[in-house]
């Protein structure tokens, strides 16, 4: 995959490029927002990492240069300035996501990926964890190859909780996504939860008491260790 | 008692009004007498009035014939005079009578200067005799030719002697004055109130509100106190705002290279086979979390401290403690440790958002890091009669009872905590809680750790 990383502070550049070059991601990196413009139309990236401070130019107008002329680039915002206020306004300016400096690479990594993924679609995309395995276009559900049959909630519970693994969901957040609950449905998410569990197996959805559920791609053991 | 006596001595503005206003008016009133006095002394009614005059001519005419009692008559009239005029039986110091008759003296009070005699008859004329000044006026008989001359001392030192014996003049000031006193007080105390208006405001601020004084009094001298203390306050506002963004400037500098030196590390990781080295890289990447934190927090004090430009709005409580506790779960997951959530129903209180998720972050966050692994955080949150209650308890060490109050100075840390930390922390939920008119306090939780307990005054439509 194609990245433009514009960015003008030459050690964080410079470890960014080397670090995704390492995943096998094809990184350009510039530094000037001159360049960062002549870039796009050359080698038209896939994605666009920006950093909002840039010496030569404010990066939000390149996000609104970007979205004139690239419709379909999807943007990541870098930037040291992480109140809700500057997020809400690098997301309305037109950018897909945002990462508060410092980042961890894991993050910008499962950003990138999962960013790339929404944009260019699941195509023939199986998400798999621990032999849990989702094949997205046919929403086609197995464990260790044996098929497993869900219904259309549970399916969407799933499907759900892989696509955001190792992140907890809050039951609000499932709750609106599943049943695009207003009221309280708190009772029928348990249900749906348990019926889910029965079929794919324990030791795969976690509960945070309270909280909400995740799916973590690394088991974690339970107990004092 | 004691505190009445030292009431008493400290000076108050309406003492010193009181005060100022009684002196001026014994002043004024001193003043006055003394024209009056000093007129009298110059020009003695006595001396001026032809009553007395008359009175003696007629005795001493229908009385020629009976010397003797004209002498006694004149005597006790004499006696009368000084007496009225209130200087005694000294000479020097009262008045005397001078009955003369073909210029020849028949009469004259006892010690009266009998050197003194007027140039002209019917004016009053300042005479020197005997080595001192006198008053006098000669009023001469149409009948006969009997003289009558009235004669007073004229010394300017007289006038002291004069004033003791008026003194009764002084009295009706002495004896108003206790009576002027409490109206004074009581009109100076209510022309006061505006004044205590300002007063109360201001003592009835927070700590940390610099917004200008709502009350604008009508009065000039108020208001421009009030004015000055408004500039006094802008000033001081924004020194403080300046102080802040230039931290929060610099914690946002701090962060580009604190996210270069984390990438580069991450990315030498792989390269790196020897455990040692990846030790020590880890050991880089440890310190970058710590000083990445340390900024963060920095940012979040600069954010969570008052400022007047902030919107306290209803936030659903449950939902925003519950999608924080989402977003902290890996950092409890990578030490196992367990987080629970407990709550009624959606609880909202009105608040500002992101400084209460920098509280609960705060508080959920000390308290993974110091529970031990694989052990329990367990937070709840539930509605009482006057409050919600936010409790977030651990199985950690707990803070000893007398440093629970210290633990919220920024910067302070447990010295025999080995943790590291910032000691920003609680120093940010405490500003938080207090800019929700709420108050945190620590105390021992059930499993012997530490449970912070924050009590929010209730949304009035809860």
């Amino acid at each position: 995959m194609k990245i433009l990383l514009i960015e003008d502070d030459l050690d964080l550049g410079n470890g960014v490029r080397i670090a995704l070059a390492d995943q096998g991601l094809d990184v350009i990196w510039v530094r000037r927002k001159v360049d960062a413009l002549h870039q796009l139309d050359v080698c038209v990236p896939e994605l666009v990492l920006l950093d909002l401070g840039l010496p030569d130019g404010d990066g939000m107008s390149l996000i609104a240069c970007l979205r004139q002329q690239f419709k379909g680039i999807p943007v990541i915002i870098l930037t040291a300035r992480g109140t809700l206020q500057d997020r809400l306004c690098g997301l309305d300016a037109g950018a897909d996501d945002y990462l508060v400096k410092p980042f961890v690479l894991a993050e910008l990594l499962a950003r990138v990926r999962a960013l790339a993924r929404r944009s260019y679609g699941f195509q023939n995309e199986v998400i798999e964890i621990r032999g849990l395995s989702l094949h997205v276009p046919t929403r086609r559900v197995t464990v260790s190859a044996r098929n497993v049959d869900l219904t259309v909630s549970e399916y969407a519970l799933l499907e759900t909780l892989m696509m955001r693994a190792d992140r907890v969901l809050t039951r609000r957040f499932l709750e609106e996504r599943i049943f695009g609950a207003k009221e309280n449905m708190s009772n029928s998410l348990d249900v749906h939860m348990g019926n889910l569990r029965r079929k794919i197996g324990d030791g795969y959805v976690r509960t945070v008491r309270g909280v909400g559920y995740v799916i973590d791609t690394v088991p974690i053991q339970k107990g004092a260790g | 008692m004691r505190n009445f006596c030292r009431h008493l001595r400290t000076p108050t503005l309406v003492r010193r009004i009181m005060i100022a206003q009684m002196l001026l008016l014994t002043l004024l009133w001193c003043l006055f007498l003394t024209y009056i006095l000093w007129e009298n002394l110059r020009s003695p009614p006595m001396l001026t009035g032809s009553n007395t005059y008359e009175t003696i001519l007629t005795l001493v005419d229908r009385m020629d014939d009976r010397p003797q009692d004209l002498t006694a008559v004149l005597e006790k009239f004499s006696t009368a005079l000084r007496e009225g005029y209130g200087g005694g039986e000294d000479p020097k110091l009262s008045i005397s009578l001078i009955v003369r008759k073909n210029k020849e003296i028949i009469y004259s009070s006892d010690g009266a200067p009998v050197g003194v005699t007027n140039t002209l008859y019917g004016k009053i004329q300042s005479i020197q005799s005997e080595g001192r000044t006198w008053t006098s006026r000669t009023l001469k008989s149409g009948n006969s030719d009997a003289e009558v001359t009235l004669v007073t001392p004229a010394g300017g030192w007289n006038f002291f002697i004069y004033l003791n014996s008026r003194g009764y003049y002084i009295l009706p000031l002495l004896v108003c004055i206790p009576f002027l006193l409490f109206p004074a007080w009581l009109s100076i105390r209510i022309a006061m109130r505006p004044w205590n208006k300002v007063v109360n405001e201001i003592s009835l601020r927070t700590s940390e509100d610099l917004s200008p004084l709502k009350e604008v009094p009508k009065h000039m001298e108020l208001r421009q106190m009030v004015d000055a203390t408004n500039l006094f306050l802008a000033r001081v506002r924004e020194s403080s705002e300046r102080e802040r963004v230039f931290i929060a400037d610099a914690a946002h500098e701090l962060r580009t290279p604190l996210a270069a030196m984390r990438i580069n590390v991450e990315a030498l990781q792989s390269y790196v086979s020897s455990n040692n080295q990846q030790e020590l890289l880890a050991g880089i990447i440890r310190s970058n979390s710590r000083a990445a934190r340390l900024v963060n927090q920095l940012l979040l004090m600069m954010h969570s401290e008052v400022r007047i430009d902030t919107v306290m709005e209803p936030v659903p409580l449950t939902t925003l403690i519950q999608e924080r506790m989402a977003a902290l779960e890996p950092l409890a997951a990578e030490r196992r440790i367990e987080l629970e959530f407990y709550s009624d129903d959606e609880i909202w209180i009105t608040g500002v958002r992101e400084r209460l998720m920098s509280l609960i972050d705060n508080l959920i966050e000390n308290a993974v890091k110091y529970s031990p692994e694989g052990g329990r955080v367990e937070v709840d949150l539930r509605s009482l009669d006057k409050s919600t209650q936010l409790r977030v308890s651990d199985a950690g060490p707990g803070i000893p009872f007398e440093l629970r109050e210290r633990v919220f100075d920024r910067f302070f840390r447990d010295p025999n905590q080995m943790q590291s930390g910032s000691g920003l922390g609680l120093a940010i939920v405490k500003a938080v809680a207090q800019q929700h008119n709420s108050n945190v306090c620590l105390s021992t939780s059930a499993e012997g750790g530490l449970m912070a307990t924050v009590d929010f005054p209730n949304h009035p439509s809860a």
